[in-house]
């Protein structure tokens, strides 16, 4: 089935054509499709329904039972989507950047040392001119994830939080077109959600597409599209504000949320309130 | 504020901390290069100030004997270092030693096959020829070959080979050791030999043993720099690693090798020296930076040191006895374990 993207007229990103994964609930694997352009687009579902897998086959890191993933190279030549089967080891590493969920580190690793892993994709062209303008735009993701106090320190000396905003920060530093992070607000004070929040806003102007897999309603609904995996329906990716996704939603989670819309000053257009259950003595 | 700030992506600004690795692995040759005089100068034939003045006792004692066994020692401890930060940074456990895989159940098995063969027990005559030296060397890397087939037949681009790679190692390592143990069950004058070997002992180190030693330590800690992208990529976990763009089947693959071949030419020589391989890495890990280009000489000198250390104790202790070099670093190695382990209970 064809879903529409999130923003009509910026160039695709991604396609996904007849996907099918090997794990999961049942929807997903019956093949499915949808394209992305530039945005920041949550990913939302139950427990257990494929989330991470889904992230997984993305990011070309497991196989997938069936059809085709097409995925664009840098923004030099926006618009042309390439499968993903067809590049190379180190071009698939420097269109995509994945993150998994809560990786442990083994050894003394200075804060800046793993950072830097996240430019090793380009660890054969870094000496040239390209090297300046990422460097210009690391700052902004440097400043969202407070990671300037943090450089020197020691990863084993860093709190649950501290070493999340470093394993973000190690995946924004490659600084692909395609970006997968799987529950990268896990452990986050809420500053730091929200900063996150503000520069995953800002996707879409930069030309970049994030995919970000959740638990967390709310912090979903404050991206600009979300794509919906459900137990028993086909995947649905929409953008925030549409009222289908709003109500599809609320019957996925059985009812015990509902999506209301929020003062727009606060900052935040949509909420998920959980409805209280009072039990009839 | 922008230049005053140490981002890593400007490697400019991490000058201090190369410095810092840099002086480190001074202060490690330094502590090399002293033992190895101090060892050199002592031992059951008299101190060196003594020898110096007869050119026969000389030669043979100090050049012949003791030269080559410091040289060898030195050698022999650096491999194991180095074998041992690949084992750590293969299999993602701080506890992984570079005998894993079988490698040291081959080289046993082979060895106890020469002196079965030596003694009538095995009718393979052709065992005698190759010598125990060749043969444990072989039998290592017959034990790897064994591991990789057992593993071979999953799934392509399963990024977990790792894990079963380490139990078809273990498996090997099992039934390999099985074999040993029913020789020497049906010879038990062979467990005199296969005591020695799996002891370890420094003390056949001549110079037959440095040339080649050398010209391995050489070539692998060249592979080993240029694979240090992979074995940093590591610490993330293999999903990780195979998004930073490496092929995680054949970078798996080439790192098993040379942590076989760190193995093979040490266990070739002195026997299944314990601990070394295990220790060097957690020795120089609180000193040197993560990443393995500054870890891996820093290990490898760490090695060295460890070895001739063990070496010059099991010459000078229980003079003029030798005590065989493997059971001191077993000793060594386990009071350094109880002071890690008591460091890790302790924060």
């Amino acid at each position: 089935m064809e879903i529409a993207p999130p923003s009509p007229g910026s160039p695709l990103l991604l396609r996904v054509q007849d996907l099918a994964l090997i794990r999961g609930a049942a929807p997903l694997r019956r093949p499915f499709s949808f394209d992305c352009a530039s945005a920041w687009i949550a990913v939302i579902g139950g427990n257990g329904v494929g989330k991470s897998t889904l992230m997984l086959s993305l990011a070309g890191l497991l196989s997938q039972a069936s059809g085709r993933i097409f995925v664009a190279k840098r923004s030099s030549e926006a618009g042309m989507l390439l499968p993903l089967t067809e590049r190379s080891q180190k071009e698939k590493a420097q269109s995509i950047a994945w993150m998994g969920q809560s990786e442990s580190i083994n050894g003394r690793w200075l804060v800046a040392d793993l950072v830097s892993l996240g430019r090793l994709p380009w660890r054969d062209q870094d000496n040239s001119e390209a090297s300046g303008a990422i460097h210009a735009s690391a700052q902004l993701w440097i400043e969202a994830l407070g990671l300037e106090a943090l450089w020197h320190r020691r990863l084993d000396q860093l709190s649950g939080g501290e070493r999340q905003r470093v394993l973000i920060g190690r995946t924004l530093a490659v600084d692909a077109p395609l970006i997968l992070l799987d529950e990268p607000s896990l452990h986050l004070d809420p500053l730091y959600q929200m900063q996150l929040s503000g520069w995953l806003a800002a996707s879409a102007s930069r030309g970049q597409l994030v995919l970000t897999a959740t638990h967390d309603l709310n912090w979903a609904l404050s991206a600009d599209a979300v794509l919906l995996l459900s137990k028993q329906n086909a995947p649905l990716l929409a953008r925030v504000d549409c009222q289908n996704l709003h109500r599809a939603i609320e019957s996925e989670m059985g009812g015990a949320i509902e999506i209301r819309a929020l003062d727009e000053q606060a900052g935040r257009r949509w909420h998920a309130l959980t409805r209280r259950t009072v039990i009839q003595k | 504020m922008a230049d005053k700030q140490v981002s890593p992506l400007h490697q400019a600004d991490l000058r201090p901390l190369l410095r810092h690795d840099r002086n480190i692995l001074f202060v490690l040759a330094a502590a090399c290069f002293a033992l190895a005089l101090m060892s050199v100068s002592v031992g059951s034939g008299g101190p060196l100030h003594q020898l110096w003045q007869s050119p026969e006792s000389m030669q043979g004692l100090v050049l012949e004997l003791r030269l080559p066994r410091v040289l060898g020692c030195m050698l022999a401890g650096a491999l194991l270092g180095l074998g041992g930060l690949i084992a750590q940074a293969l299999f993602r456990n701080p506890l992984a030693d570079p005998y894993l895989l079988g490698t040291a159940s081959g080289a046993s098995l082979a060895v106890t096959m020469v002196y079965a063969a030596g003694l009538g027990a095995l009718p393979l005559p052709w065992l005698m020829q190759l010598g125990s030296v060749f043969a444990a060397f072989c039998g290592a890397w017959l034990a790897l070959v064994l591991s990789l087939l057992l593993v071979s037949n999953r799934r392509p681009g399963d990024v977990e080979k790792h894990v079963s790679l380490l139990l078809a190692g273990v498996v090997v390592a099992l039934v390999l050791g099985a074999l040993s143990d029913l020789l020497t069950h049906l010879r038990p004058e062979l467990l005199r030999y296969r005591l020695a070997f799996v002891l370890g002992q420094t003390s056949l180190l001549g110079w037959d043993a440095v040339w080649p030693m050398l010209l391995a330590l050489a070539l692998l800690l060249m592979l080993t720099r240029a694979r240090a992208d992979v074995l940093d990529a590591l610490i993330l976990g293999p999903h990780t690693a195979a998004s930073l763009g490496f092929d995680m089947e054949k970078e798996q693959r080439r790192l098993v090798v040379m942590m076989a071949a760190c193995t093979a030419i040490v266990v070739a020589h002195t026997g299944l020296i314990a601990f070394v391989g295990l220790l060097a890495p957690h020795v120089v890990r609180p000193f040197v930076r993560g990443m393995h280009r500054s870890l891996m000489l820093a290990s490898a000198l760490a090695g060295a040191l460890l070895l001739s250390l063990a070496d010059l104790l099991a010459r000078t202790l229980w003079m003029p006895n030798e005590i065989p070099t493997g059971l001191l670093t077993a000793v060594i190695g386990g009071i350094f374990l109880l002071g890690l382990l008591r460091q890790q209970l302790r924060g």
